[in-house]
């Protein structure tokens, strides 16, 4: 018997994917990895990003749900190109099946991709899609304990999405309290606190999202 | 695989599914330690020394379940796994120091006052990002 040292990266064989993901990208586009528990209002602030963002920043989504095309239904119908992945029951999205569904989209006319995760805040964390900035939505209604509970979601998150602001008179968690909980977490991490259903707020993340594709043109 | 319906395009499951993130770590875990094995030239793999990070959210016990379940038939079939935890570290965004976050697993307290980020630095100042404390690694096998 004898010990055989090693150390090896096991997830490797998936920053390996997501390396060639970012390479297919290139530098003109952004891409955004969406983590949120379910019912946060993922597919919600999408549509709304895309009528908000019509022509001026062309935008893309990727869907990853365990099953139904009832998300990317409604994305589509905002008139964006769509690319469903079904995951059949995994609790996550890996880099190599947004490496299979880039071939689908027409990457010269994308300036923005999205990529809706499914919605878990454990899983998908530890894995890379080549996306340039996680983003984690968060809503009010979930309370203050969820950055807490799943820090690794809030650590690995460039920017944090606060939704549903507009229910703050009948819960008995503030944005402020909230807004601390992740600031024990992540301080760095702009929080942009928003509703869909009133608008409030959504400049700031619109604003967010253009800064974020400014910054990656930038860089070339 | 993938067809056009209205705008929403398809793209089918992959065959190489994985229902759990622990199912997708542990195939790499075996894929990994298999391809040691051959490299060193041995047959049978009877442990495997893993780090995981403490952020990642993966869970031994269901690692070594799917081991036992995918290892069946190969050189490492029947293989012990060894886990050792690590934490992130803290640097200060003030002064740059960084510590290493203590963990104390069994504390029913929060996340932020276990990992000790609530204290200050030495400087005075509390304004720290986490470095680290994701992933998983294997470091070594025994084997003959």
């Amino acid at each position: 018997m004898k010990r055989i040292p090693i150390v090896a990266n096991v997830l490797e064989y998936n920053q390996s994917v997501a390396h060639d993901v970012r390479r297919a990208m290139g530098s003109h586009m952004l891409a955004l990895n969406l983590l949120s528990s379910p019912g946060a209002g993922k597919t919600t602030l999408i549509e709304q990003t895309a009528a908000a963002l019509k022509g001026e920043i062309r935008l893309a989504v990727i869907e990853g749900d365990l099953a139904t095309t009832l998300d990317a239904d409604r994305v589509a119908a905002q008139g964006v190109p769509v690319v469903q992945i079904n995951t059949d029951g995994s609790c996550h999205l890996e880099a190599r099946q947004v490496m299979a569904a880039l071939p689908q989209l027409r990457l010269d006319h994308v300036d923005v991709l999205i990529i809706e995760n499914v919605g878990n805040l454990i899983c998908p964390t530890e894995f890379d899609l080549g996306e340039d900035a996680k983003v984690v939505v968060t809503s009010l209604t979930e309370g203050d304990d969820k950055p807490l509970k799943y820090p690794g979601a809030f650590v690995a998150a460039q920017a944090i999405v606060v939704n549903k602001i507009d229910l703050e008179p009948y819960l008995p968690v503030s944005t402020q309290e909230l807004r601390t909980a992740i600031a024990t977490i992540n301080r760095h991490a702009p929080v942009i606190a928003l509703s869909c259903t009133t608008g409030a707020g959504f400049d700031v993340w619109l604003d967010w999202i253009r800064e974020a594709l400014r910054a990656k043109r930038a860089k070339m | 695989m993938c067809g056009w319906t209205g705008f929403v395009k398809h793209c089918a499951p992959s065959a190489q599914r994985c229902d759990v993130h622990e199912l997708a770590i542990t195939q790499a875990i075996l894929d990994t330690a298999l391809r040691h094995a051959e490299q060193a030239r041995v047959t049978s793999v009877h442990a495997l020394y893993l780090r995981l990070g403490e952020l990642s959210g993966l869970a031994p016990d269901s690692i070594q379940f799917y081991f036992d379940l995918l290892s069946k038939g190969t050189c490492a079939e029947g293989a012990q796994l060894h886990f050792e935890r690590f934490s992130p570290r803290a640097r200060c965004r003030v002064c740059g120091a960084t510590r290493g976050l203590a963990f104390d697993t069994s504390a029913a307290s929060a996340w932020s006052r276990r990992l000790g980020l609530l204290e200050s630095c030495a400087c005075g100042k509390s304004d720290f990002e986490l470095e680290g404390g994701t992933g998983c690694f294997l470091d070594a096998m025994e084997a003959e």
